[in-house]
């Protein structure tokens, strides 16, 4: 009886250490950059997505291909350029927005996000926003 | 480095009784006391952050003593590196100008002047910039730099004891307790290290900080 009571509270401390230890539930050790997704419904598809910083392209977004997917926004700015290939032709679209840090613990470290979207000049015949809010992928921008 | 700064404290305890025993002389054997320029280096704070990542912290003093009153100047400059962030790389620059006055209570006492007893306060002007580096996980525009500046004002309170030796050089004690009076500016995070006050977040809270500080100084100097 008295074998079991240890066994049960063991389980419970190594159950409890681990709940304090992991701290805060995206605490795993990384911080990402923010992310937006893409809606594409104009005709064809895009092949490749890519960003222009200080006037220079930088490399292709992996993974930004198709009719939807995320890309990455930049922390340090509050405005971005993005080139699109597509299948009918080259496109581009500028997005304006704020950037939020938070320090959830000193532990854990920071998230990041984006609030206030804006979209900028583009190429597009349209674009549009939807979503917003906290500190995940949950801002659309839908274009055609 | 706590038991060296306690084998420090305890050597310093013991060279200001030898000091006191020698001073127990006849009223008619000392001087009439001089003024005196004091230039001084803090000690404990200096040593200890050289050793670590390249930081420092250099605080060198100057004070004149007329009469009882003591007038203080102090500057400082520090580049600190710490680790205190777990998933940031902090680096906080500064300078702080202290300027203030004290009273040497020993100075109205019969004594060969060599075991100085101080109350005073200090006016805190200080500008320091905290730069955050926070790395992504495969970024494509880079890593998140975070910065943040501050300007504050505040107010010291102190007690310092000084201990003159034969050749002029001394050593004192100076706890001290600073308030800041101005606001933080801190979007990012947390100020951590605040230039003439000390470390602000010692509490390591993620939302705010402290605008009172306590700390003490050991400083080496020599007497004009």
């Amino acid at each position: 009886m008295l074998k079991k009571l240890n066994i049960f509270s063991s389980i419970a401390i190594l159950i409890a250490m681990m709940i304090y230890a992991s701290g805060c539930d995206f605490c795993d050790g990384t911080s990402q950059e923010p992310l937006i997704e893409i809606i594409y419904q104009g005709g064809g598809a895009i092949s490749s997505v890519y960003a222009v910083k200080a006037g220079e392209s930088l490399p292709p977004i992996t993974g930004a291909s198709g009719s939807n997917f995320n890309i990455p926004i930049d922390v340090n700015e509050t405005s971005v350029t993005y080139n699109f290939e597509t299948t009918q032709g080259n496109k581009s679209m500028q997005i304006y927005y704020d950037p939020i840090t938070n320090l959830e613990s000193f532990e854990c470290g920071f998230r990041f996000a984006i609030d206030n979207l804006r979209i900028g000049s583009t190429t597009f015949n349209s674009a549009s926003i939807t979503g917003g809010g906290d500190f995940s992928v949950d801002y659309q921008i839908t274009i055609q | 480095m706590k038991k060296s700064n306690v084998l420090f404290a305890f050597a310093l305890l013991a060279i200001s009784f030898q000091g006191i025993a020698q001073d127990v002389k006849d009223a008619d054997d000392f001087p009439e006391k001089k003024n005196h320029f004091y230039v001084s280096i803090e000690l404990l704070k200096t040593i200890p952050w050289v050793m670590i990542d390249n930081a420092y912290i250099i605080e060198p003093q100057l004070e004149f003593r007329t009469k009882g009153l003591v007038l203080a100047f102090q500057y400082g400059m520090n580049d600190i590196k710490n680790t205190i962030y777990d998933k940031m790389e902090y680096r906080n620059e500064g300078i702080y100008y202290k300027i203030g006055a004290g009273v040497d209570f020993s100075y109205y006492k019969n004594n060969d002047d060599r075991n100085n007893l101080i109350l005073g306060g200090n006016l805190i002007f200080s500008s320091y910039k905290e730069t955050g580096i926070v790395r992504f996980d495969k970024p494509y525009f880079g890593d998140a730099i975070l910065t943040q500046e501050n300007e504050s004002r505040g107010i010291e309170l102190y007690f310092n004891y000084r201990r003159v030796f034969e050749n002029n050089f001394f050593i004192s004690a100076k706890p001290r307790m600073a308030f800041m009076m101005t606001k933080y500016n801190e979007p990012f995070f947390p100020v951590y290290y605040a230039a003439g006050f000390g470390v602000v977040n010692i509490l390591e809270n993620n939302t705010n900080n402290l605008n009172l500080t306590i700390g003490a100084s050991v400083k080496v100097g020599y007497r004009f």
